[in-house]
């Protein structure tokens, strides 16, 4: 598979804490890599790193097959790398459709094109029914969906998704996860989404990567992933031990 | 009757009204009409920046009186006629803007409209002092000597087409601006920087860009000044007091909306204006400001986004319900 995007040996030090040890991470195209890990373990640094927010101390970040190290993130964006936000920020006295326009107008040519790939995106995303309210006014589900159809409304090619699932009530995820899958399926891009939620990865993910105190410490399928011993020692303690069955 | 209470008609009322007035013959009116035209233009043009984008300013003073000196001196210096010597003035403010732009964007909230403040006392100070070119506190006086080409004229109602003029083009500059993609994405800034640069805005460049708009509108208001009163002086181009009204039209009709300004600055210059002359000539001087303060606090406490998305929302929801009440009655 043809790798899109990807990060080499990323390092970095926030004074006597090594936040970031020597991660690598690869995108395929077309693929939703999962990033978990226990609270503090690094996730949102790496995640910082890779959406140009943070410059690494050491390492190079590639976006097919060219270094876009030292980007800020509005380039990265033009060049196809899109990031929605773990705490939502929409633009809250514009209305929902002029939220996405705002997005839509980046790889639009004029208003006109920029409206019409803006409602059709809010159409895909289940928003289309709340164009004209205030994203103020919405609920935090419909926010975070927001926020998702906004990144997208840019056509990347990469998505990054910092907890888009977090502050949601079961329900509410049951509900996200489609959506998620649908995005892949329908748009050419590939996702990458950090999450602390586990289960809600399982469904969603092709491929997990779990990192502790700032390494990558086990790479596989959701499956293999929470049925490796380390990684149940480091979300569940060292007493647990797996009952088989 | 109520969906004539639109700002697509009110625009073309208020124009015709101010045209009837023009042709009484009351040098106070005239007075009042020229500064509340000119207050709509230099309050639409602050509100590009500090509306648009919320880096609110409170030193417009200093693009004002850049422009004023500038057509001033080149025109008793050089003779260069105010018509050019307005845009030269506007690129005096252009450069002006570049230079404390790029520094000043880095600073956030209260911290710009500080930098702002300053920016605006330090001109003031330099007018004062640099006496060979600016005549110092004096200031510098046009002679009369009335003609187009030297913007001079003994009519008054010249003045206010002028103006008319300016607060129209000043208006037409905004109003496409709000509609363009750089409009939305001046408020996408405003509302959630972090955000807006995520989906690929250069933030620094439109607030650069809308800066250098503002302040060219701005110098241009400040030339047309000085042609009317044919004075231009430290105390009064470069006041700090200049730049509080002009955002305080603003935040008054409506900051960040394209028909606030508008609205503000009819309400606001007209009251002091005649609260001034008529409250001081009759044994009350200093009155009109408390009656000033009290509008504002009523406002601001009542209305904090301001008079004319206050209204407009009324007159929305009235709408609304009277086609609901309609609706019943049908069924």
């Amino acid at each position: 598979m043809e790798i899109f995007f990807e990060a080499k040996n990323l390092n970095k030090r926030f004074g006597g804490l090594l936040a970031t040890n020597d991660v690598s991470i690869q995108l395929h195209k077309r693929e939703i890599l999962g990033v978990i890990g226990p609270n503090g373990a690094g996730k949102s640094t790496l995640f910082n790193l890779l959406s140009g927010a943070i410059k690494p101390d050491n390492g190079e970040i590639f976006f097919m097959g060219k270094s876009v190290n030292g980007l800020k993130d509005f380039e990265l964006c033009k060049l196809g790398i899109a990031r929605t936000f773990q705490i939502v920020k929409p633009f809250k006295e514009l209305t929902v459709l002029e939220n996405v326009m705002a997005a839509a107008y980046l790889t639009s040519i004029g208003k006109k094109e920029a409206k019409i790939y803006a409602l059709r995106t809010l159409e895909a995303m289940k928003l289309i029914n709340k164009k004209d309210e205030l994203a103020k006014n919405l609920s935090l589900p419909e926010q975070k969906r927001l926020e998702l159809t906004r990144a997208l409304a840019t056509r990347p090619k990469v998505l990054m998704l910092d907890e888009v699932l977090a502050g949601l009530n079961p329900s509410e995820v049951k509900e996200m996860i489609p959506i998620i899958s649908n995005i892949v399926k329908n748009y050419d891009v590939s996702i990458l989404i950090i999450e602390h939620v586990l289960y809600a990865l399982m469904n969603l993910a092709h491929r997990v990567i779990v990192i502790d105190q700032g390494a990558v410490i086990k790479e596989g399928t959701p499956t293999e992933v929470v049925n490796d011993p380390v990684v149940i020692k480091i979300y569940l303690g060292e007493d647990f031990e797996l009952v088989k069955s | 009757m109520r969906r004539f209470i639109q700002p697509k008609y009110l625009l073309p009322l208020g124009v015709i009204i101010i045209l009837l007035l023009s042709q009484v013959d009351d040098i106070t009116i005239h007075n009042i009409l020229i500064l509340t035209l000119l207050y709509i233009g230099l309050s639409s043009a602050w509100n590009l920046l500090s509306g648009y984008t919320g880096s609110l300013s409170l030193g417009h003073a200093a693009f004002f009186g850049v422009g004023a000196y500038t057509s001033t001196i080149l025109l008793i210096e050089f003779q260069v006629t105010p018509w050019i010597g307005m845009f030269v003035g506007a690129i005096m403010c252009v450069i002006l803007a570049l230079i404390i732009g790029l520094p000043s964007f880095r600073l956030k909230g209260p911290f710009f409209t500080l930098s702002s403040i300053a920016i605006a006392e330090i001109l003031r100070i330099v007018a004062i002092n640099w006496r060979e070119v600016t005549n110092g506190s004096m200031g510098l006086r046009i002679s009369f000597s009335e003609g187009p080409s030297n913007m001079v004229f003994s009519n008054s109602q010249t003045y206010i087409y002028l103006m008319l003029a300016y607060a129209f083009i000043v208006f037409i500059t905004v109003y496409f601006i709000d509609k363009s993609k750089m409009g939305l994405y001046l408020k996408a800034v405003r509302e959630e920087e972090d955000a807006a640069t995520s989906i690929g805005i250069n933030a620094n460049r439109y607030k650069m860009i809308s800066f250098i708009i503002s302040a060219l509108l701005t110098g241009i208001g400040g030339s047309l000044f000085v042609q009317f009163t044919l004075f231009a002086e430290p105390s009064s181009v470069f006041d700090i007091n200049l730049s509080i009204l002009i955002a305080l039209a603003a935040i008054l009709g409506g900051i960040g909306t394209l028909y606030g300004p508008v609205v503000g600055a009819i309400i606001i210059i007209p009251l002091s204006e005649i609260l001034k002359s008529s409250l001081g000539a009759s044994g009350f001087p200093g009155l009109h400001l408390v009656i000033y303060g009290v509008v504002l606090i009523v406002v601001i406490r009542w209305m904090p986004k301001g008079l004319y998305p206050t209204i407009s929302s009324l007159i929305k929801n009235r709408n609304k319900k009277s086609q609901k009440t309609k609706i019943i009655k049908e069924v």
